[in-house]
């Protein structure tokens, strides 16, 4: 099966692994699209909406700065693991996922559209995010393959590149068999 | 585009996506489930061949295609929408 990403998809993941995307945007307390907005944007819900506001979003790049307060994970760190708490990889790649989702459907002005997720094509975890009071930031960049879409993303925390993710696509009704 | 075109391309990427269809005789009167397909190799298949061969088809004409001869009288149709556009 077609999971494998183009050579500049490829150089981009690993360029992402060594430098931040949108590497030209610090970011503070800004903040674009605040919860409600987002919420206008992605399906998702709590506790599975994994981010808490857009900080940065770059429509001509379709690349988005989300974070993510990690105290409303709580539950899943309070099992993963007990006494040494680790965000799940599996929900990072989620986040930067969103965080690509957002960027994307933002640009179709077509409301019912969701991004379902048809492929992991890769997923490097670097660094484990640790603290629960923390806030991860994800940044994450769309992009279009044919009738597919890629988003290829970084997991950043206490500024570190803790994980880098691609995944592969489709967009679709919401609520409309594949 | 000429018809043979569009065919040989949708039978290239039939056989380099779909498993164990390289030595085996597509026809335009099966449909890619015949040939063993998944709903996403499908997607796969058709989006390769949009992309190689530059055509763009909306997803709700794709769906009224019940098998590969329809998928490139499909194509075929709008491959001509964009010649004369």
């Amino acid at each position: 099966m077609n999971y494998e990403l183009s050579d500049e998809l490829k150089s981009f993941f690993k360029q992402s692994t060594k430098q931040l995307i949108m590497p030209d945007v610090v970011t503070g307390s800004e903040v674009q699209f605040n919860k409600e907005q987002v919420e206008s944007i992605l399906p998702q819900r709590d506790p599975f909406l994994l981010i808490d506001r857009i900080k940065k979003i770059n429509l001509t790049e379709r690349c988005a700065i989300a974070e993510y307060d990690l105290h409303h994970a709580n539950d899943v760190l309070a099992g993963h693991f007990p006494y040494y708490p680790i965000w799940p990889g599996v929900l990072q790649i989620e986040a930067i996922g969103q965080t690509g989702a957002f960027a994307g459907l933002i640009t179709h002005h077509q409301p019912s559209l969701n991004c379902y997720i048809t492929y992991v094509c890769g997923a490097q975890f670097i660094s484990p995010i640790t603290n629960v009071d923390g806030k991860v930031e994800m940044r994450s960049c769309f992009f279009e393959d044919g009738m597919f879409f890629i988003v290829i993303g970084q997991c950043i925390y206490e500024n570190r590149i803790c994980s880098v993710a691609a995944v592969k696509g489709l967009l679709h009704e919401q609520g409309k068999a594949l | 585009m000429e018809r043979k075109i569009i065919f040989e391309a949708i039978k290239e990427n039939i056989q380099a996506i779909i498993e164990k269809t390289a030595e085996r005789d597509i026809k335009e009167s099966e449909s890619m489930l015949d040939y063993g397909a998944d709903s996403l190799e499908i997607v796969e298949v058709v989006s390769r061949s949009m992309k190689q061969l530059k055509i763009k088809v909306p997803r709700t004409e794709l769906a009224k295609a019940t098998n590969i001869g329809e998928l490139v009288d499909i194509f075929e149709q709008y491959s001509k929408s964009t010649e004369t556009t």
